[in-house]
């Protein structure tokens, strides 16, 4: 039995079988059924977005240029020191570790 | 079993710089051809939607697929995203969102059910297309045979037409189509 199709199955077909010989049309035929100003148009589409694209993936300018930059200061930027702990830094010298061991210890105590 | 070799997006944007401009010609005719059916979508937003998502990653080029044929199945997909949210929206119910309450992009969840109202609609939009072939009976017998599914050749048998009248009225189809629905703000 045949399937009976929806309207919108049907709309979808006939779209798609117009879209086929488009696809199928020797270069030739497809130039002499279009207009230049809209094959321009088509153009000027496609070098927009590429051009946003190139710009993209130039770090400077592109459009997420300002977060990668506050990416790359966060992650360029020496590890903040939690308040009134004495942890010791792979960079501190012993005579640091020890000064702020003191102010620990003073920061620390009742009054 | 095929590989699929998905492309970089640099690779598929390297594809986009390299289209000739008969292939930009077909863009813009399968473009305007799909958006012939809807009112609220016209050809360049449409080629606009669909560049952008290939070179945003979203759509990936699988490479044994001609890239011309590819972009058509882009469009394609975005039109029937609009088509589907066009009646009802984005979402059936709540439900369709999903538990966790992790943030959700409602307009990512198209609704796939058959609908009645988008039935009317494609009902419309094919009864606009038929009307502008009132008396060009090859035109109609094409329109009629791909709406459901046949072939060239089965439509060429069961219209009588030769190889040549099939090629010369899907031609006055296509440019008809073209001049008649040629931008949305005309549809209505």
């Amino acid at each position: 039995m045949k399937k009976i199709l929806s309207a919108e199955d049907r709309l979808d077909g006939l779209l798609s079988g117009l879209e086929n010989h488009v696809l199928f049309a020797s270069d030739n035929a497809v130039l002499e059924d279009s207009d230049v100003g809209d094959i321009r148009t088509a153009s000027e589409i496609i070098a927009s977005r590429l051009a946003r694209h190139g710009r993209g993936a130039a770090s400077s300018t592109g459009r997420n240029a300002p977060v990668k930059r506050t990416i790359r200061s966060l992650i360029a930027r020496p590890p903040v020191r939690p308040i009134g702990l004495s942890v010791a830094y792979s960079s501190d010298t012993e005579d640091e570790v020890a000064a702020r061991r003191k102010s620990d210890v003073k920061a620390t105590k009742p009054d | 079993m095929l590989q699929n070799d998905a492309a970089t997006v640099d690779e598929a944007a390297d594809a986009l710089r390299g289209l000739s401009r008969a292939d930009m010609a077909r863009l813009r005719q399968i473009a305007r051809i799909r958006s012939s059916g809807m009112a609220w979508l016209d050809w360049e937003d449409l080629l606009h939607d669909a560049v952008d998502r290939v070179l945003d990653g979203s759509r990936k080029w699988p490479k044994d697929v001609p890239f011309i044929a590819f972009l058509r199945e882009v469009m394609r997909s975005i039109a029937s995203e609009h088509w589907r949210r066009q009646v009802h929206g984005p979402v059936r119910s709540e439900a369709d969102l999903g538990a966790g309450g992790a943030e959700v992009d409602i307009a990512a969840y198209p609704n796939e059910a058959p609908d009645p109202e988008r039935e009317v609609l494609a009902r419309q939009c094919l009864d606009r297309v038929f009307e502008l072939f009132d008396s060009d009976h090859e035109a109609t017998a094409i329109l009629t045979g791909l709406s459901h599914g046949a072939s060239p050749a089965e439509i060429q048998r069961s219209a009588g037409l030769t190889e040549t009248a099939y090629a010369t009225a899907q031609r006055r189809v296509r440019r008809a189509l073209a001049r008649a629905f040629p931008t949305k703000e005309t549809w209505s």
